[in-house]
């Protein structure tokens, strides 16, 4: 009789590892694979350690503008972008705290508009899907996420395990021999050009307590800078799609009384003059990468004289030269026009 | 709280743990509260219609059993009055009200009016036929009216198969719950067995077949032909799959609590006659209607013509029982029909199969008995799975008239892997359920750690990976819960 019990309760450990096991492989291959469009966690942890000396976080606003292969072309400083779609400025807290994990920066940039975001925006699942598993990610899911989507997170399956009949070999490739380092350093290229034709309101819905509860994750980013030596920097990046005064001036304010913090306004003092508004906007919130060159170059140069960064000394000078001509490779031909 | 929901697995073993450590005495009231609360979480508003027939039901069993001889029977006829007027109420009071007013007065009914605006609380259908065949055993003096209300209103209310079955008897179930749950481990094998078996045909095969079946029924014009023959085909396996997995799940949770439920299904589309396939589909409500009107209609010891009006009675019966709509009781008409079409034809396709010198019982014979009552039985479910009357000829006339090319079933709105793994599940159901009725697969299993093992390793894997559920998907309520 004891040995049947112990017999089944073999069976039951051995059962619940293989679809432990089962469950966790499946969820690698099934999730789609991410090397752009932010949230790249896959291709962020194939740098090498301690090798970045700046770090960009917030939304597509920061992944779209900044080419960090300028930057080093520029200044022969490493950087890097981790931000996400749509992302919630608890969920940039997140990602600051597991990048930290794997790089020592200098300075962090996090692009700020996202303190007027709804409490949740469209893209829960793609911010923190990506994360790798640990605290992190758990405290992402419970404080970050929309309670119906924490299962998914959880549980990766639920979410795509009805993508088997989509499987492709890149599926394949990158769940048996992992990510490759991404060439743009988080940038995700566009090269469509729109033609601004003026400034336009964001009319965005100001909800005093999510707000606050912005104001407080910046809060809460600020001290984990001074923890760890870091400047932050916290910006608002040159768009034609506006806050109003009256927000802009509130963050402003806001931001100004945290400790160590600076912030910066690329659209103060006729910001946008810098560029083509015929040649160099994507859309009224993203540059194509005629304008994410521009902002970068200028972003290198006040990283230089501003923030008093110089050269970084470590950095693999052969890899990040091939990464700038990958992305002048690619923003060779004359941009379309929508 | 679906049976395929984390909270119901939270939920069921819970009430295991709890119920292996209680005397009767104290598990019983435990279990009609967590029966109540699970009844509940479809609805708070529908508790008070469960309560009212259990209420009824069983005062009315003591008033039977107490009563002089003369007024036994017209104090059962005041309880059926009662405890059916319930379920003729929610259920049917509009139905009948708009039929009576379209023919008298067609002005005054407009598409989607309600006469009343009434709920209709979820199982009606199952616990009023449980508690009225209690009523009637009670009257037929097969079984003591119970003295015990919390077991009896445990036997009405017991969560397994509240809302769609198996309709079960008090004649086997109140004396389970006089026993101790005594802790056995061959339950909890056999039960999780059948549990697992019933999400793998709910969520692999049932709700992915849907996708197909709603794609062709919701325009049957543009999936004229084959495609829509093979709609209908797919709803046959559709509705066995979700009815009963939800059967399994229902027993294989009864059973991990140590409680036996009656089965409900038996392989019904091996059956060789439709007067087989209700021997194997959805057996308790059959057996109840055997037993409950066909037996007092006078059966079949009668004249044939009487027993033929028997038949049609029940079916008739049968088919408003499933849903107040015309789509149903045609349904349960054509059965009906069917069947005595059966009983008049035995003679002459005896006589045919003979003068063919096919073997009764060879394989040839069964092969086309079987494949002639699959078909029936699939042309009754479109008119059951029509929106209405004229959607389910529409569909009928989309088969025939069409030319019958394949086109492409992709366009049913599953692509081509899908539809692969969909036939290779299929295959391992009806496989399986030939395999268990031949070999008495379950038993083996059961009593063979690694083999069972690795069926439980094979159906998570199949569900996780192929299962109907999660982000993107349609969370379908089983078919019968409407019912």
């Amino acid at each position: 009789m004891k040995r049947e019990a112990r017999k089944e309760l073999c069976a039951i450990v051995l059962l619940a590892a293989l679809l432990l096991g089962f469950a966790a492989f499946g969820s690698a291959l099934l999730i789609p694979k991410r090397q752009n469009y932010g949230s790249t966690w896959g291709r962020y942890l194939k740098e090498p350690e301690n090798s970045v000396d700046v770090l960009f976080f917030g939304s597509s606003i920061s992944y779209c503008d900044v080419v960090p292969p300028v930057i080093w072309e520029e200044a022969g400083i490493t950087s890097y972008v981790m931000a996400g779609p749509e992302q919630t400025l608890p969920i940039t807290y997140y990602y600051l705290r597991e990048t930290l994990k794997t790089q020592s920066p200098k300075v962090i940039f996090v692009e700020v508009t996202g303190a007027f975001f709804k409490q949740y925006q469209d893209f829960t699942k793609v911010n923190i899907g990506y994360m790798p598993w640990g605290r992190n990610r758990l405290e992402a899911t419970f404080t970050a996420a929309e309670k119906q989507e924490r299962t998914g997170l959880l549980f990766p399956l639920y979410n795509y395990h009805s993508r088997w009949d989509a499987l492709t070999r890149e599926d394949f490739s990158v769940t048996l021999k992992g990510y490759t380092a991404d060439p743009l350093a988080g940038y995700t290229f566009l090269n469509t050009a729109t033609e601004m034709t003026g400034l336009s309101p964001r009319n965005e819905v100001f909800d005093a307590e999510n707000y606050e509860k912005n104001i407080a994750n910046l809060g809460k980013i600020a001290a984990l800078c001074q923890e760890e030596g870091i400047q932050p920097v916290f910006y608002i990046a040159p768009t034609y799609w506006r806050l109003s005064d009256e927000h802009l001036a509130m963050l402003e304010s806001d931001i100004k009384g945290m400790t160590n913090v600076r912030f910066i306004d690329f659209n103060a003092d006729d910001g946008l003059s810098d560029y083509d508004p015929a040649q160099d906007f994507f859309d009224l919130l993203h540059f194509n990468c005629y304008g994410a060159e521009k902002f970068s170059s200028r972003l290198a140069q006040l990283l230089t004289t501003q923030l008093g960064l110089s050269r970084t000394e470590n950095a693999n000078r052969a890899g990040w030269d091939a990464r700038a001509e990958d992305f002048h490779a690619l923003c060779t031909g004359q941009p379309g026009a929508d | 709280m679906s049976f395929t929901s984390l909270q119901y697995f939270l939920f069921l073993a819970l009430t295991a743990i709890l119920c292996y450590r209680l005397t009767p005495r104290r598990r019983n009231p435990l279990l009609l509260v967590l029966s109540l609360g699970f009844y509940a979480a479809f609805g708070p508003q529908h508790l008070p219609f469960l309560i009212a027939s259990v209420g009824l039901s069983y005062a009315a069993g003591r008033l039977i059993e107490t009563a002089p001889d003369k007024n036994r029977r017209i104090r059962l006829a005041a309880a059926l009055v009662l405890n059916l007027g319930l379920l003729f109420f929610f259920k049917y009071f509009n139905f009948f009200a708009e039929l009576v007013m379209s023919m008298f007065a067609p002005q005054r009914v407009s598409a989607g009016d309600r006469v009343l605006n009434l709920i209709l609380p979820v199982g009606i259908s199952f616990f009023v036929f449980q508690t009225t065949g209690y009523l009637m055993d009670v009257y037929r003096g097969k079984i003591k009216a119970e003295r015990n209300f919390i077991d009896y209103a445990l036997f009405a209310c017991y969560f397994p198969g509240i809302v769609s079955g198996p309709i079960q008897r008090a004649g086997t179930m109140l004396p389970q719950y006089k026993k101790p749950s005594v802790w056995d481990f061959e339950h909890i094998k056999a039960g999780f067995l059948q549990f697992l078996w019933g999400a793998f045909k709910k969520l692999v095969i049932a709700d992915r077949i849907a996708v197909l079946v709603n794609t062709a029924y919701a325009a049957p014009a543009e999936h004229a032909g084959l495609p829509l023959l093979f709609a209908a085909v797919c709803y046959s396996v559709q509705i066995y799959c979700d009815f009963s997995a939800y059967s399994d799940m229902a027993i294989g949770s009864s059973r991990m609590l140590g409680i036996e439920l009656m089965r409900n299904f038996d392989r019904p589309y091996a059956a060789v006659s439709m007067q087989d396939f209700w021997r194997r589909w959805h057996i308790s409500l059959s057996t109840w209607f055997r037993d409950y009107l066909y037996f007092p209609l006078g059966g079949s010891r009668c004249t044939k013509a009487r027993n033929y009006l028997n038949i049609i009675i029940v079916f008739l019966v049968s088919g408003l029982w499933h849903g107040a709509a015309l789509t149903f009781i045609v349904w349960g008409l054509l059965h009906g029909v069917f069947q005595v079409i059966g009983k008049l034809t035995q003679p002459y396709r005896d006589g045919l199969r003979r003068s063919l010198h096919i073997a009764e019982a060879g394989r040839l014979s069964l092969l086309i008995k079987r494949s002639c009552t699959f078909a029936l039985v699939t042309l009754a479910w479109v008119f059951f799975r029509a929106d209405s009357l004229s959607a389910a000829i529409g569909i009928l006339s989309g088969i025939f008239a069409a030319p019958w090319t394949l086109g492409s079933l992709t366009a049913l709105g599953l692509s081509v892997p899908a539809l692969f793994v969909l036939l290779l599940s299929v295959l391992t159901l009806f496989t399986a359920d030939w395999a268990n009725d031949r070999y008495k697969l379950s038993d083996k299993l059961c009593a063979a750690v690694t083999p069972r093992f690795v069926v439980y390793l094979v159906l998570f894997a199949a569900i996780l990976l192929f299962g109907n559920y999660g982000a993107g998907f349609d969370p379908m309520d089983f078919v019968y819960f409407k019912f």
